[in-house]
């Protein structure tokens, strides 16, 4: 561990091979021809050779640097990849996946172990206080100590480039604030959640480690749906003070105030590991009701369809006093665990039977009418669902009143972690036989082939896959022609699939279309992607102007778009 | 070494892009050949641009493959206009065009059934691309990067064998730093090494820098189509390599 020892800033001694070119000061990238800095290779053929020449077109070296006002209240203009780079040799910086008051997170990949990583860049400012290198050390050495399946790892830390940095486990997927935002979490999810937070703080706080800042953002679900809980210590590491607004914009810190117990807020001095069974109350009242437990707020079994033995576990989480609290997470833990056991979750055909917008007798005449072939089709059905305990809720919820198309996404993705995307398409086709006027449910079924279909390597078979999705758009789109999403998934099915790669002009046409749908509608986040695809799409068919203008209109109306901030740098040539 | 030539810029007459466009809807046997020099010089950048863009190196491999047994055909160099200016640009739109129209051809036609193929190294290549420091760079950023590289690769390549000729590889290697603007051993070292004066070896410094230059130029020239487009091409890879 200690081969990492890295002051890169002074010493240029460092444990990989990597050079950089004395001339310019570039990492020497291992395709270097000769071993030699290609790109004073190029400068010295130049007529010359000694004053560089103007390039042809500026590169915007950060989409940031050049704006006007720094995002979300932080002076801390984060510096792009490339820039990092020279920086970490080791690393292969990708992209920047997120900033908060602690700092900047980007995803980069480890050279030689090729593992993705997160690597986390503190703001300047906290290396001001002329203590903090002794500080930094020492809690980045307690945290790295904590090894625990429910806490994000630390690999590495250090000072490089003035920045102080961790190297942590990256974990692929979304944060419980994003989860919360997406549409609530069900209850069943917060009350599988919250007994995986209790293990890992439990484990901190033997290890003498309290969080403090416990809060929704902090706490990832990984692909295989653990729990990951980030930014431990680092609270008390930047020691922001809460009425302390240089250090981060005002609105980020108002955000923590509201997971912080109050004797954070009243006794910073006499705060112990309870202050975290606090803040887990906060946000275990939040992912029941999605609300949060302010002044004199109501039990959570009043604010939500939620077993009222929990309401009792929630509130003495909550309690002002740390002496009336929980003493030990591991309680919270036991006493979540005895109202989940035994709780048996409600069955498709009453989920769905409650959101049916076709009264009982629907069904009862379709028996009574269709006869024999129809009952036992219906009843293939139902006993389909009520044995398949791991796909009856998904698809059940992915046409709940309230569910947005990023929740769809997100269960999409659920499903296929569990390998259950066939069994899905296969309750979606049934459905489709007994609801065939229902749009959403075509269009639920034409992205379950789709989602099939990037897992199949026969193109015979994704073929096929493809022609049922288009199929079933086809059918949404009649019913409802309005219907965005399978629009969009027609659109994008294909312009991105190989087997149908030549009907190109027919999927610019659409997405076109669509585009011109979207600009009447008020945004959605994800109409970024169907700018990005159609310029993808002029691109690959030599319209380089077309794909250039669309993206720029995409990137204007989308600043926040990933995808289509990358297209930034590509200058016309 | 080699003592400059006379006249600085190669004949353009005979660069091979020229030559190639010269031959027009037809071909001639000097045209074909070479077209192969060049597709030979310039492949890898093409595979790493159909990686990039998603494809296994087991496709990406076939894909490269079958491109160039249909760009090597004599029914494609019809499709040379005059305008198309550089070897490069014209290579990417080439292969843009291939991909969005030959893509539902079945593999086994692609791997080339009785059609003259290429001999290419694709284990090779798929190591260097997974070599190359990509730092999210689109499939265009990785093609013309790796242009860049390989054109400069070529360059050192044919350097070091001409001083290898000479008998001078030692040189060479000692040398070869000046080209990029120093880090190399220093002169006082190397004029030791070798048993040169100090002052012979900052000659042959200099003698290599500017010969590196006269074949980098020639290089360049056999893939644009006239001496304008020789310094515009340099300012095109030295932007493309993130300069």
């Amino acid at each position: 561990m200690e081969s990492w020892r890295a002051n890169l800033e002074g010493n240029k001694a460092l444990m990989t091979d990597a050079k950089t070119c004395p001339r310019c000061g570039r990492p020497i990238a291992a395709d270097a021809p000769q071993g030699l800095c290609p790109t004073c290779l190029m400068n010295a053929s130049l007529a010359g050779g000694e004053t560089r020449p103007p390039s042809e077109s500026p590169e915007s070296s950060a989409p940031d640097s050049t704006e006007g006002h720094p995002p979300s209240g932080s002076r801390f203009t984060p510096p792009p990849p490339a820039e990092l780079a020279a920086h970490f040799p080791q690393l292969e910086i990708l992209e920047i996946l997120g900033q908060g008051g602690m700092g900047v997170v980007y995803r980069a990949r480890q050279r030689g172990l090729e593992r993705d990583v997160a690597l986390k860049v503190l703001p300047p400012e906290v290396g001001q206080d002329p203590e903090f290198a002794d500080r930094f050390t020492r809690e980045a050495r307690a945290l790295a100590r904590l090894s625990h399946s429910s806490i994000v790892s630390v690999f590495d830390f250090g000072r490089a480039g003035g920045l102080y940095y961790f190297i942590m486990e990256l974990v692929d997927g979304p944060n419980i604030r994003q989860l919360l935002k997406a549409g609530r979490l069900s209850a069943r999810e917060a009350l599988a959640v919250v007994p995986q937070i209790c293990d890992a703080l439990q484990y901190a706080h033997e290890e003498g480690i309290v969080h403090r800042d416990i809060k929704p953002e902090n706490v990832l679900i990984d692909r295989k749906g653990r729990v990951k809980i980030a930014d431990f210590g680092l609270a008390k590491l930047i020691q922001r003070k809460e009425t302390d607004t240089t250090l981060t914009g005002p609105r980020q810190v108002m955000g923590t105030l509201h997971y912080m117990a109050p004797e954070q807020l009243e006794r910073p001095a006499e705060v112990d590991h309870r202050a975290d069974i606090y803040s887990l109350g906060v946000m275990f009242y939040e992912m029941l009701t999605g609300e949060l437990p302010l002044g004199r707020f109501e039990p959570p079994s009043h604010r939500a369809a939620v077993d009222g033995r929990l309401d009792g576990v929630v509130l003495k989480s909550l309690e002002r006093d740390p002496d009336r609290r929980y003493q030990h997470v591991s309680e919270v833990k036991t006493d979540v665990e005895t109202v989940t056991k035994g709780e048996s979750f409600p069955s498709a055909v009453a989920v769905l039977g409650e959101k049916n917008e076709f009264p009982r007798r629907f069904w009862i005449g379709a028996l009574a009418i269709a006869g024999v072939i129809l009952l036992a089709g219906l009843a293939l059905v139902y006993g389909f669902l009520w044995r398949d305990g791991g796909v009856d809720g998904p698809v059940a919820e992915l046409f709940e009143a309230r569910t947005d198309d990023i929740r769809r996404e997100h269960i999409w993705e659920s499903l296929a972690r569990k390998g259950h995307v066939d069994r899905a398409r296969d309750v979606l086709q049934r459905m489709t036989r007994a609801r065939p006027d229902d749009a959403g449910v075509w269009t639920e079924l034409g992205v379950a082939c789709i989602r099939k279909l990037v897992t199949v390597k026969s193109q015979l078979e994704q073929g096929d896959l493809a022609q049922e999705a288009d199929a079933a758009f086809d059918r949404a789109l009649a019913i409802d022609g309005d219907n965005w999403r399978a629009r969009f998934y027609k659109a994008t099915s294909l312009s991105f699939w190989p087997p149908i790669m030549g009907r190109q002009p027919e999927a610019i046409r659409m997405l076109e279309d669509l585009i011109d749908r979207q600009e009447r509608m008020p945004p959605e986040p994800q109409f970024g992607q169907t700018y990005f695809f159609l310029g993808n799409l002029y691109s690959q068919t030599g319209s380089r102007e077309k794909a250039q203008e669309v993206w720029r209109r995409g990137r204007e109306r989308f600043p926040g778009h990933r995808d289509l901030a990358r297209t930034a740098g590509e200058g016309g040539r | 070494m080699k003592e400059p030539s006379a006249s600085p810029s190669p004949d353009f007459a005979t660069t091979r892009w020229s030559v190639v466009r010269a031959a027009g809807g037809g071909s001639t046997q000097a045209s074909r050949q070479a077209l192969e020099v060049l597709c030979e010089a310039y492949w890898h950048p093409l595979y790493s641009y159909v990686r990039r863009q998603g494809e296994s190196p087991e496709d990406a491999a076939d894909l490269t493959q079958g491109f160039f047994a249909r760009f090597l055909e004599k029914e494609h160099l019809h499709a040379l206009r005059p305008e198309q200016g550089k070897f490069r640009s014209y290579l990417l739109g080439a292969m843009k065009h291939f991909l969005a129209n030959e893509w539902d051809r079945k593999r086994a036609q692609r791997r080339g059934g009785g059609r003259p193929t290429l001999p290419l190294d694709f284990e090779a290549a798929e190591g260097r691309y997974l070599r190359e420091p990509t730092h999210d760079l689109t499939p265009e950023r990785i093609y013309e990067r790796g242009w860049a590289i390989a054109l400069l690769d070529r360059v050192l390549t044919r350097l070091r064998r001409e001083m290898e000729a000479d008998g001078m590889l030692g040189h060479f290697d000692a040398l070869k730093f000046s080209l990029s603007g120093g880090g190399g051993p220093l002169h006082s070292e190397t004029a030791a090494r070798l048993g040169m004066t100090e002052a012979a070896v900052k000659q042959a410094a200099h003698r290599l820098r500017r010969r590196y230059r006269e074949l980098l130029r020639d290089e360049i020239a056999h893939t644009v189509t006239g001496p304008d487009e020789v310094d515009d091409e340099i300012r095109c890879l030295f932007a493309a390599l993130g300069g």
